[in-house]
Order: C-alpha cells, then sequence, then structure tokens
C-alpha cells in the first residue's frame, strides 16, 4: 500500500495533439476520475520525453506535444479553494513501463479543470 | 481544402467514356453528397486550423489511437458538434480550438466577448458546456442542442 | 411527401411494375466497431455463415489497411462478399450491408425479413459500438434512353436541354433522411448478356448518426427510407411513362 504523493512534489501530464493546438489547451486534459499524472521526483522530466513518446505517441497522427507540470500543493490549494470544494491526492500507481505513474483519483469537474490549467508550467520538447 | 469524391467504386454501373468525370488525374473532385456544406461550414467557423484537426481526428484517429486504445470519434457526438455549429455565432475574430476528448468526443473552446473561456464538450450520447464568466456548468440532451448554442452565442 | 419536397408522390405507390428495373438494392450499417477492425469480418461470418456460407475476397481489401482507413474515399468500402441463396452480405471495416442480387430483386417483404434476421444476428456478434448511419441505395435501369420520361430534366435558357450523353446529380432531404439522386441516360451495366447502354436511376439515402441507432430503429430507419425512395421513384416518372411499366396495385 503506497501513501499519497506528498504536497512538496512536482507532477507532470503527458499533451498530446488531440490535447493541443498549438494556442489553447483542452480542459478535458484533467476532467473526471483517475487522471494518470507522472511523478518527477522518480523519473526526471529530460526522462519523460522519451518515456511518454514511447507510450502515448501514435505517429504520424497523435504526438507528444508538451509536458504539463504542477506542484501537488498547488493542485490541493486549487481544490480546496473551489466553490464545492474537493479534497485532490495523487496517489503512487506504478506501471511497467513507468515507475513513476501515479493517478489522481477525485473526480475533478470541466470547472475545476479550468481553476488547474492556468497554473500548469507547460514544456515544450527538447529534442 | 480536401475535397475528397465520393468516388463509387462499386461500380454497379460505368458512365460512358465522355461522361466520365477525368478530374481525378488533375486531384480536383467534387465533395461527398452533402459534405460540402459541412466543410463550407467547418472552415467558415473553426477556420483552416480547426477544419484541419477535425478532419484529422475524423480519418486518422482510428481505432484504438491512444495508448489505452479508444474507439475512434464518435460520430453522434461530430453530428452534435456540426448542428452546434450551425447555430453557434463567435464573437467577431474568435476562432475556436477543436480537441478530441478520451471518451472520443470533440471538444470546443473559445474566449466571450470578455475574453473569458466558453466550452462545449460533445459526446456521445449528450452535450457538457461550462462558461468561465459566471462559473456554470452542466449537461444538456441532443434535444437542448439549439437552446444552448443560442445561450452561449456572442 | 411533405410540402416543400420538389418531387410530389403520387396518390397511390403500385405494388409491382413490369418489367423491374431494380438492379441492385443494398441495406448498409456504418459504425464505429467495438472490436479490431481486422477481426470484424470473422466474427460477423460466426453468426451468418448458415445461411451465408460462402465468402469472397474483395478488390479493395489488396490494399493496405492504413491507405484504406485514411482515405475518405475507401474507408466505408466493403471488404468480403459472403453469398447467398437469395442475398448477398458485405462486410467492411466499419460497415455491413444486405444486397439484392444483380436483377433479382425480390420484394419488400423478402428484404424486410432478411434485414430482419440480418441485424438480429449483427447484435449477436456483438461488433457495433456506436452507429454512424444508416443507408438504404436503390439502382434502377432502363434498357433505353428515358430521360424524357422523367418529371426532372436540364434546362437552358427555359428550353429542355436533350442531349444524347446527360448526367445529373443532386442531393435531397426528407426530414431526417438525406438522398443524393442521379440520372443519367448513359450508362453502361453489366448483365448475364452482356453490357448494355441505357438510363440509370440511382438514389442513395441515409440517416446519420443523430438520427439512427442500428439496434433500436434501425428496421423502422430502413423502412422509412424504402418507402421514401419509392414515392420519390414513382413520383418521377411521367403518368404516361408509368402506364407502359404495367403497374399493379393493392
Amino acid at each position: 500500500m503506497f501513501m499519497s504523493v506528498p504536497p512538496t512534489e512536482n507532477i507532470v501530464r503527458a499533451v498530446c495533439t488531440d490535447k493541443w493546438d498549438g494556442e489553447r489547451l483542452s480542459p478535458s486534459l484533467f476532467t473526471g476520475r483517475g487522471t494518470s499524472v507522472s511523478r518527477l521526483a522518480i523519473v526526471p522530466l529530460g526522462d519523460h520525453w522519451e518515456m511518454f513518446r514511447n507510450h502515448v505517441e501514435r505517429p504520424p497522427q497523435r504526438l507528444l506535444e508538451r509536458i504539463a507540470e504542477i506542484n501537488v500543493s498547488t493542485l490541493q490549494q486549487i481544490g480546496a479553494a473551489y466553490k464545492d470544494p474537493i479534497e485532490l491526492t495523487v496517489e503512487p500507481k506504478p506501471e511497467d513501463w513507468n515507475p513513476a505513474h501515479a493517478e489522481i483519483p477525485q473526480n475533478i469537474t470541466r470547472g475545476l479543470a479550468n481553476q488547474i490549467l492556468p497554473k500548469l508550467t507547460l514544456h515544450s520538447p527538447t529534442t | 481544402m480536401n475535397t475528397a469524391l465520393n468516388y463509387d467504386t462499386r461500380r454497379e454501373y460505368d458512365l460512358t467514356k465522355d461522361l466520365q468525370d477525368l478530374a481525378s488525374w488533375t486531384g480536383l473532385r467534387p465533395a461527398m453528397p452533402s459534405e460540402t456544406a459541412r466543410e463550407e461550414l467547418l472552415l467558415r467557423k473553426l477556420g483552416p486550423r480547426g477544419w484541419g484537426r477535425v478532419y484529422h481526428f475524423r480519418y486518422f484517429y482510428s481505432q484504438g489511437w491512444s495508448e489505452d486504445s479508444r474507439p475512434p470519434l464518435s460520430p453522434r457526438a461530430l453530428d452534435a458538434f456540426t448542428r452546434f455549429l450551425e447555430r453557434i455565432t463567435f464573437p467577431s475574430g474568435v476562432l475556436p480550438s477543436v480537441f478530441l476528448t478520451d471518451a472520443s468526443g470533440l471538444e470546443l473552446s473559445w474566449e466571450d466577448r470578455s475574453g473569458q473561456s466558453v466550452q462545449v464538450e460533445f459526446r456521445s450520447e449528450s452535450i457538457e458546456f461550462y462558461r468561465a464568466a459566471s462559473g456554470e456548468e452542466g449537461e444538456v440532451s441532443f434535444e437542448q442542442l439549439e437552446t444552448l448554442a443560442t445561450r452561449l452565442s456572442a | 411527401m411533405s410540402d416543400g419536397f420538389p418531387i410530389p408522390a403520387p396518390n397511390r405507390l403500385p405494388v409491382r411494375i413490369d418489367p423491374c428495373p431494380i438492379v441492385e438494392a443494398i441495406f448498409e450499417v456504418r459504425f464505429t466497431s467495438k472490436v479490431p477492425l481486422a477481426t470484424l469480418p470473422g466474427m460477423l461470418y460466426a453468426q451468418i455463415r448458415e445461411k451465408y456460407p460462402q465468402q469472397k475476397q474483395l478488390p479493395v481489401a489488396q490494399l493496405p489497411e492504413q491507405i484504406r482507413q485514411q482515405d475518405p474515399t475507401l474507408a466505408n468500402l466493403p471488404l468480403l462478399q459472403f453469398l447467398g441463396n437469395d442475398f448477398l452480405i458485405q462486410a467492411g471495416p466499419s460497415m455491413v450491408s444486405l444486397v439484392t442480387k444483380p436483377n433479382e430483386y425480390p420484394g419488400w417483404s423478402a428484404i424486410h425479413q432478411e434485414l430482419e434476421w440480418f441485424l438480429e444476428k449483427l447484435k449477436l456478434a456483438d461488433v457495433v459500438n456506436e452507429t454512424e448511419r444508416i443507408g438504404v441505395r436503390y439502382i434502377d435501369f432502363f434498357s433505353t434512353d428515358v430521360l424524357n420520361h422523367f418529371i426532372m430534366g436540364l434546362q437552358v435558357n427555359g428550353q429542355p436541354l436533350t442531349s444524347s450523353e446527360c448526367a445529373m446529380t443532386t442531393v435531397l432531404r426528407q426530414g431526417a433522411l438525406a438522398m443524393r439522386l442521379q440520372i443519367t441516360n448513359s450508362a453502361i451495366i453489366g448483365t448475364k448478356e452482356g453490357p448494355k447502354r441505357g438510363t440509370v436511376l440511382d438514389v442513395d439515402s441515409w440517416f446519420s448518426a443523430l438520427d439512427a441507432k442500428v439496434f433500436e430503429n434501425g428496421l423502422q430507419r430502413f423502412d422509412e427510407a424504402h418507402h421514401t425512395i419509392k414515392s420519390l421513384f414513382f413520383g418521377l416518372l411521367k403518368p404516361e411513362f408509368l402506364a407502359t411499366l404495367n403497374p399493379e396495385y393493392k
């Protein structure tokens, strides 16, 4: 049994072509239950690019465009301050392809996702 | 702009030689029946980037397009999306963004006149919407599509 | 037909005409698939093989899957045909269709019965994720130029355009049903007696995704489309021409 990811950690999420059009980011990136994320404390950002590409890309159509990063504490503060407050947690869920894999088990509504989006740091590909 | 012909390759009959359309050799081909109106609508309301993304999602994101093998774009979502576009008016100069959701639906995102986000997600059985200006979010049936478009129009 | 539809429906529709001009009738369902595209035909065949034992691969199946999927003109074409006594069934990665045998139209009653059976088997095959379209297409052939016997034609400056070679295509709408109507007096059709030249009337109709769910209203939609096409066909014929086709009424 794993403990929740501590608030000091930063997590990332892959942003593919279907969720980024060069101008706007899709809020559906974070809506729903069980949003998949990955922990920078386990796998550094630089190593995430190839790992994500191998797992999520379906060239030529679906490509990894960005990696979105947020601090867990920031995420939790957003949830707590939302008009319908919710305690957001990040639960480790290592996978064969990604030992840093984790999930946000709670249901994130569209309204809440729209509060999260402005707090994301978007990283562009290094290669 | 792609104007792919709905080429009747089933060949139940042939036209005589002089009536045959040789345009395929020039790359200029008539659009599929009733597709002309849809293509023109997509281009007019979404701009070339949005039109291209919808085309991409329709024909290039086939079965198993994601890491967890999601089904292709929902035809019902696409239909609802198109009907919504027929009725919505975006603020002048605003071209919305189009996304493919993990539920294999389509999502529209744009800013209203006050610069605040408006989003509509088209699923196979319903439509979800959000307005940042009022914090309003909700879900409507396809029967309420026209009403929603009127409410969200500039 | 409703007000505003350009082709008037006759007061009564014949149950039969002789000679019967129907070359082929196609009843098609397009859908997104629950199963990998390569396995779909096999899963369908498992349900229909007692009645449709023989399989035949169609030419477009030779093309690589990726090319077929990404070309809108190829994506919905059938790859396999299954042969039965009175009908054919065709299947592709995202479509199935029931087709009458060339020049052997069995009548609507027989078709309706077969469609009911077919949809039942399609449901058992459990391959349909979501209906994209339900379509009905009728192709009629007349062995002479009968363009002047239709109420529809081309005009130039108010005068009928008479030409030895002419083709017209238009898209019409009747409620939720869209129809592509194509008429040409210069078509060549293959028959048992060899190729023949004449007039083709080709009506391809469909209900799109929001108006069709194959296992909820599929049979009803096929019914509606058939009736509308039949009304359209007889509405296009000038009465004096219809009289030469020995119409039988109920």
